[in-house]
């Protein structure tokens, strides 16, 4: 389809009308035997790709390790955005160190965690182990902080 | 034609700023940190005004291994009824493996065999939803051994098998080429924009080589240059500045947004 | 015994009469002093501090800032930083950004309470008492020994006046008229007294710092002129973007809705200057929730009661 054709055809179409949806053949036993492997090599596949990303692991062969270890540090980098959001304190308190104290935590945890709120947490905690932070528990500002759409 | 025009990511940091703001035409917001049932109020002042809102969906993980999850396309499809929206979107990406979260959107192998899984995840999630669904292509920062097909041509035969929309995001085309040498326009030709939905603009950074697309800055000339092309090749229905944290003065977003109409209309003059 | 209670009564009220016209001529002094330093141009933060107080003074540089694009407010109530080049030129403002910076969508609640107990509130603070605008803390601790020894001596009398009022009913005589009578008139010339005083040691301006005030609101008229000095004098109402005013004006400290704002506590016309908060409440003026004297922002000293 040429460019002019295809912007013709686009002009034509609002934002919600959309070509009608090719039939979907009916997945046969076999089919579905072959969907299922398929899945479960990709199951392997990207296990291996996030472990290596995200909880230390080997990074699989074939795959350019500088580039996966740039992928990884973004990943950290975003988590600590999040978690500085989340727990201001643990920011202020690592102060210039922020970045190299996460990452410090962040490879020395044995599970990734389950959610940011945890994440957080366990930074502080993290740094309460080293001395960095003040014993007392999170400020007063943490009730609003948990309200939905911030943070 | 009925478009959606040129609009903003919706934050709540920025509620009272786009409410307020001129040449807001549309807005999207992430659907995991709304509730359908309790609205934000100021979605709902922009939902009285007729303003379309667009769910946009970040953890669902079409690209992954796992059928969507039903509790997720649940949410979409109630986020969507609750705006009433015309459509709701979502990424060709993966974000969990082996039981992990990975916390943020991974490219998945372009071979043809996760084509085939992609696909019927696709097909699962358009029979869940009670609107058209659209999917954006990611940024990446590394690549597979095994790629056979370049982003776009895995969109391609997406779209022919699914009849899926797309949101093109011109900044994660950039990233893209940028990272692992996938050039852009190259992809603008391969992708089937007459199922353009709606088109993702946003800034980023390099930092030793590597684009960062990080959503937190101006978009560079480099990007909106893609915008053009991308408008000389079809009108998109709309264009939405994507901007997720540093938020700027309301003069620097407006600013944007005037900057996106500029890059669209080069390519009117041009065409 | 009645005759006894009758000198009794008559001897606390001998000492309440000179505590209260100490008390009474201890706040007219206090009111009437003037500094004498001569005013140069008095900042908005300045004639902030002089018309509400701290309170005031965050509120201003908060809105000055949020109207500026400086900081951003959200639905709730909620600063959040923005990313700028800007920078700040005021201390008030410099601490307001430094405390949205280290922590942006804190509560607009939040960030007024630690900008009011700042470093830089409390420098400000000294400067206008240095300056004869504001009275110094120490103003008002005679005249608050005298009212507690007043207020010790309206107990006596309290007791006094049971003791003979139930002596008259029951076994009534000249002399338990008498002393339940003065032990009456010593209990409500008491609390009208202290209730005055009470009013009056909400006083924070010298005479001075009235007069500035005074003179910086007929320079700008309310309702009329825009700027800091209106911000500063007159609250959020004068804030042109009906949402950030809105979200501003429902935060204001609850003490300041209810009296319409007697930080100033001068009898000037209107009312002290109250705060009115545009859409959300209608006006404060004079007189919301205050009667008269007393309780509201309209007295300053004892200038009901006891004389003037």
């Amino acid at each position: 389809m040429s460019p002019e054709e295809a912007r013709r055809l686009a002009d034509a179409q609002g934002p919600s009308a959309q070509p009608p949806r090719p039939a979907a053949p009916q997945q046969l036993g076999e089919e579905r035997g072959l969907d299922e492997e398929r899945r479960r090599r990709l199951a392997e596949a990207q296990g291996r790709v996030v472990a290596a990303l995200v909880a230390g692991a080997e990074v699989p062969e074939g795959f350019d390790p500088e580039r996966m270890r740039a992928q990884s540090i973004s990943l950290i980098s975003k988590r600590r955005a999040i978690v500085a959001r989340i727990r201001p304190d643990t920011a202020q308190a690592a102060g210039p160190d922020l970045a190299a104290e996460f990452a410090a935590y962040a490879r020395a945890r044995a599970t990734p965690p389950p959610d940011y709120r945890t994440d957080a947490d366990d930074f502080a905690a993290w740094l309460r182990e080293r001395g960095r932070m003040p014993d007392a528990p999170a400020p007063r500002r943490r009730w609003w902080s948990r309200l939905p759409g911030m943070r | 034609m009925a478009g959606l025009g040129v609009g903003i990511g919706w934050r709540s940091e920025l509620d009272l700023t786009i409410e307020r703001m001129a040449g807001v035409d549309f807005v999207e917001v992430v659907a995991e940190n709304i509730k359908p049932a309790h609205l934000p109020e100021s979605l709902r002042v922009l939902r009285a005004r007729g303003l379309p809102v667009i769910p946009h969906g970040v953890s669902l993980g079409v690209g992954g291994a796992e059928p969507p999850s039903p509790a997720r396309l649940a949410h979409l499809a109630a986020c969507a009824q609750a705006l009433e929206a015309p459509l709701v979107s979502e990424h060709l990406a993966f974000v969990r493996g082996g039981g992990i979260e990975a916390g943020h959107l991974l490219p998945v192998p372009r071979t043809r065999e996760s084509l085939k899984v992609v696909i019927e995840n696709v097909r699962r999630a358009q029979d869940a939803l009670p609107v058209p669904l659209a999917l954006e292509n990611v940024a990446a920062i590394f690549g597979w051994p095994e790629d056979e097909l370049t982003e776009a041509q895995f969109l391609a035969e997406l779209v022919e098998a699914t009849g899926v929309g797309l949101l093109v995001d011109v900044a994660n085309l950039y990233t893209n080429q940028f990272n692992l040498g996938l050039p852009a326009v190259a992809a603008l030709d391969t992708l089937p924009l007459e199922h353009l939905a709606y088109v993702h603009v946003a800034g980023g950074y390099e930092h030793h080589g590597i684009w960062h697309d990080t959503h937190t800055m101006a978009a560079p000339q480099p990007v909106l240059d893609l915008l053009t092309e991308l408008c000389s090749r079809v009108t998109p229905p709309g264009v939405l500045l994507e901007w997720n944290d540093e938020y700027p003065s309301d003069a620097v977003l407006a600013n944007e947004l005037s900057r996106i109409r500029a890059a669209m209309a080069v390519a009117g003059e041009a065409g | 015994m009645d005759l006894f209670l009758l000198i009794v009564s008559v001897a606390i009220a001998a000492y309440a009469a000179a505590t209260t016209s100490a008390i009474t001529r201890a706040h007219a002094a206090i009111r009437s002093a003037a500094a004498g330093t001569s005013l140069g141009d008095l900042g908005h933060y300045d004639l902030a501090y002089l018309e509400g107080g701290p309170d005031r003074v965050a509120d201003t540089a908060i809105a000055i800032l949020a109207e500026r694009g400086d900081i951003r407010v959200s639905r709730g109530g909620r600063v959040h930083r923005v990313i700028t080049s800007t920078l700040a030129a005021e201390p008030v403002e410099e601490t307001v950004l430094g405390r949205v910076a280290e922590d942006s969508g804190l509560p607009l609640r939040s960030l007024r309470i630690e900008v009011v107990r700042s470093l830089t509130m409390q420098r400000m603070k000294e400067h206008l008492t240095a300056q004869g605008l504001l009275l110094p803390d120490g103003a008002f601790t005679q005249v608050r020994r005298l009212s507690l020894r007043l207020r010790l001596l309206s107990l006596p009398a309290y007791a006094g006046f049971v003791i003979e009022g139930l002596t008259l009913a029951l076994a009534p005589n000249l002399h338990a008229l008498v002393a339940t009578l003065v032990f009456l008139g010593t209990v409500i010339g008491a609390e009208v007294v202290l209730r005055g005083h009470r009013s009056g040691v909400r006083a924070t301006l010298t005479r001075s710092g009235r007069e500035a005030l005074d003179s910086a609101r007929q320079a700008y008229a309310r309702g009329v002129a825009e700027g800091p000095v209106p911000l500063a004098l007159y609250g959020v109402e004068s804030l042109r973007d009906p949402n950030l005013r809105a979200e501003l004006g429902k935060q204001e400290p609850r003490r300041e809705r209810r009296r319409g704002g007697s930080y100033a506590g001068n009898g000037s016309a209107g009312c002290g200057g109250g705060v009115s908060h545009g859409s959300s409440h209608g006006t404060a003026g004079c007189g919301s929730g205050s009667s008269g004297c007393g309780g509201g922002g309209g007295c300053g000293g004892g200038g009901c009661g006891g004389g003037s």
